[in-house]
């Protein structure tokens, strides 16, 4: 491609920008205002939330209903907490996670999209780090006698 | 990689400063997006939350806020496209993407003829000329990127033919290049940006 320009073919056109944001294709859509902002990231942070609970809870070796017990949270409450990435958790069940995993209550509500980040930095490392944590690895023995365990059941209901 | 020397505006001395515009969107270009750009977003919207603007009656992909990944990916690149930054100071910009190959004319006397479509033109936010953000840093990316999109159109063999789907907020800046507003199309992009 051929493309010069002068700086006086730049001063010229860039009046033309003077009042608006150049902008063009769906994938570049932002909030039009007057309009209606949100919170941002509130499900991608949340995700994070929902994928440090799984791998602290694994980690220790425990299952979702031994957690449940020991941190005095409904077992519905944690499943949808790791599973569904639309779950709003509860704020005491914030508390008590953040009791029984031994981490930061306040950065855990920002994580779970309660609060909002003092430290986007942090928030944005939390993301990150969970990103890279989504397992790339074979199952174990366990998660896939598990595995075997869900889809014989679920071939059997097909039948 | 082609780099082209071109010029923006520093809007606080007024005076034009050396850019490069890039024929590629690259690695570098998407983590300046993904984490430099979404960070002034950011504050941008919080100061909208401060001033009572509120979360209701959106109007844009509720995927946009969080789901950088796909975009990231969707903007790489697809066979037909053809990716372009502005890079300045050492950081992207602006950024459009076009596709070469899919789309024809829709005004009578070029109808079904070949185009270059802007399907993606973004702006660092930064640059931004909106309500409750900070004055823009660089004016006239905006114009070097629409420019190249149309000298690429002539090398294409299209004579220059550009389409593309506006945001709501630059409708002004597409009328003031001259592009030619068909309307909103209830199909197409959920009915709410315009086509030129």
């Amino acid at each position: 491609m051929t493309y010069s320009t002068t700086a006086e073919w730049a001063l010229a056109r860039a009046a033309l920008d003077e009042t608006s944001t150049p902008g063009a294709g769906p994938l570049s859509a932002r909030p039009h205002v007057p309009g209606e902002a949100f919170w941002l990231r509130g499900e991608e942070t949340r995700l994070a939330f929902a994928r440090f609970v799984n791998m602290a809870r694994r980690q220790r070796g425990w299952s979702i209903e031994k957690l449940a017990d020991d941190a005095h949270i409904e077992v519905g409450e944690l499943m949808s907490i790791e599973q569904d990435g639309g779950h709003e958790p509860e704020l005491r069940t914030i508390w008590r996670l953040s009791e029984i995993f031994d981490v930061s209550q306040a950065r855990l509500m920002e994580l779970a999209g309660l609060a909002s980040p003092k430290d986007t930095h942090a928030i944005e490392e939390a993301v990150r780090y969970a990103a890279r944590s989504t397992a790339i690895t074979a199952l174990t023995a366990e998660e896939q006698a598990a595995f075997d365990g869900l889809v014989s059941v679920l071939r059997d209901k097909a039948k | 990689m082609t780099s082209y020397p071109v010029f923006i505006i520093d809007v606080s001395s007024r005076q034009p400063v050396e850019a490069e515009l890039l024929d590629t969107i690259g690695e570098r270009q998407l983590l300046d997006w993904q984490f430099q750009w979404r960070r002034t977003l950011e504050g941008y919207l919080r100061r909208l939350a401060d001033n009572g603007v509120t979360r209701q009656g959106l109007d844009w992909p509720q995927s946009w806020h969080w789901d950088w990944r796909a975009k990231i990916d969707e903007v790489r690149g697809l066979l037909g496209h053809t990716g372009y930054s502005v890079v300045c100071r050492d950081v992207t910009q602006g950024m459009m993407r076009l596709d070469l190959a899919s789309r024809m004319a829709r005004i009578d006397d070029q109808m079904g003829k070949p185009l270059v479509y802007v399907d993606y033109l973004e702006i660092a936010p930064w640059n931004w000329n909106e309500p409750y953000a900070d004055p823009p840093l660089y004016r006239g990316i905006g114009q070097v990127l629409i420019r190249t999109a149309i000298q690429r159109s002539f090398d294409e063999g299209f004579h220059g033919r550009v389409g593309l789907h506006s945001l709501p907020q630059a409708v002004t800046f597409y009328e003031r290049c001259g592009f030619i507003n068909l309307g909103t199309n209830p199909n197409e992009c959920r009915g709410l940006l315009p086509y030129f």
